[in-house]
């Protein structure tokens, strides 16, 4: 339901698209990078089941003291927390994509709550391209980054922790040589 | 009659010490959650997915109920 690569995705545009434009390649950051967000979501999620007992170790067991609607407040108000840092960590990873049309490169951030930036490069500016991997977990899953050079006033467009990293580089390269004629 | 911690903690005072601090904490967070309603409609505009609308939504959702929660909170607090 939610891939980090998709090659000719259906039903997704993006803004800016020209009618002529066609997504070739659509990619987000490796799921498992999600991890970032999900393991400490799920920490402050069981911060709740430790409580009683942290609090009775320490012999601060009056604290819990409190009126059962005090309580439940400071309850709601840690998986409020819970909840914020999963949607905000799955809307960072759903809406930061790169994505390869048959014109241009386009890279969408949007790195912290408001703040929007689009990267966009022609195909015909791309220069070179490289990827690289490294790391434990960059292994086991195949993903890394890749680096596209180009002539235009961006100077590189950086695709971070994508899958099948070398099959992305050289999609690129190939991309570029088709409108190049080359 | 000693005055134990956990009379401290049931005082009037200290309840109305946390109820504030709740209510706070509830008012900050609904301004985060108005603000991703706004940051999910950017995303939505520039990135045009069938999962757009139902984020959409979510974010709504979400915010009215971390706007709920205050009035709840001042209710039964």
């Amino acid at each position: 339901m939610f891939p980090a690569y998709v090659e000719n995705p259906s039903n997704i545009s993006f803004e800016g698209q020209d009618q002529s434009e066609i997504i070739l390649l659509l990619l987000r950051a490796h799921p498992i990078t999600n991890l970032k967000w999900i393991i400490p979501s799920l920490l402050i999620f069981l911060i709740p089941f430790f409580i009683p007992a942290f609090f009775n170790n320490l012999g601060f067991e009056d604290i819990l003291n409190l009126p059962p609607t005090y309580l439940s407040a400071l309850l709601v108000i840690n998986y409020l927390l819970v909840l914020v840092i999963t949607f905000e960590g799955f809307l960072h990873w759903y809406f930061n994509v790169y994505i390869v049309t048959s014109k241009n490169i386009v890279d969408v951030d949007f790195n912290s709550i408001l703040f929007k930036n689009i990267d966009l490069a022609p195909l015909k500016n791309v220069e070179d391209t490289s990827s690289s991997m490294g790391g434990i977990l960059s292994s086991i899953f195949n993903y890394g980054d890749v680096f596209v050079q180009t002539a235009g006033a961006v100077k590189s467009i950086d695709f971070i922790s994508v899958p099948n990293p070398h099959k992305v580089s050289d999609f690129i390269l190939d991309q570029t040589h088709k409108i190049g004629g080359t | 009659m000693p005055v134990t911690s956990g009379d401290l903690i049931s005082s009037q005072v200290i309840l109305i010490f946390i109820k504030g601090v709740i209510l706070l904490i509830l008012i900050f967070y609904a301004i985060f959650a108005l603000l991703i309603v706004r940051q999910v409609d950017l995303m939505g505009k520039t990135l045009i997915t069938p999962v757009s609308g139902v984020v959409k939504a979510i974010a709504i959702i979400h915010a009215g109920f971390a706007v709920g929660f205050i009035f709840l909170a001042f209710g039964l607090l």
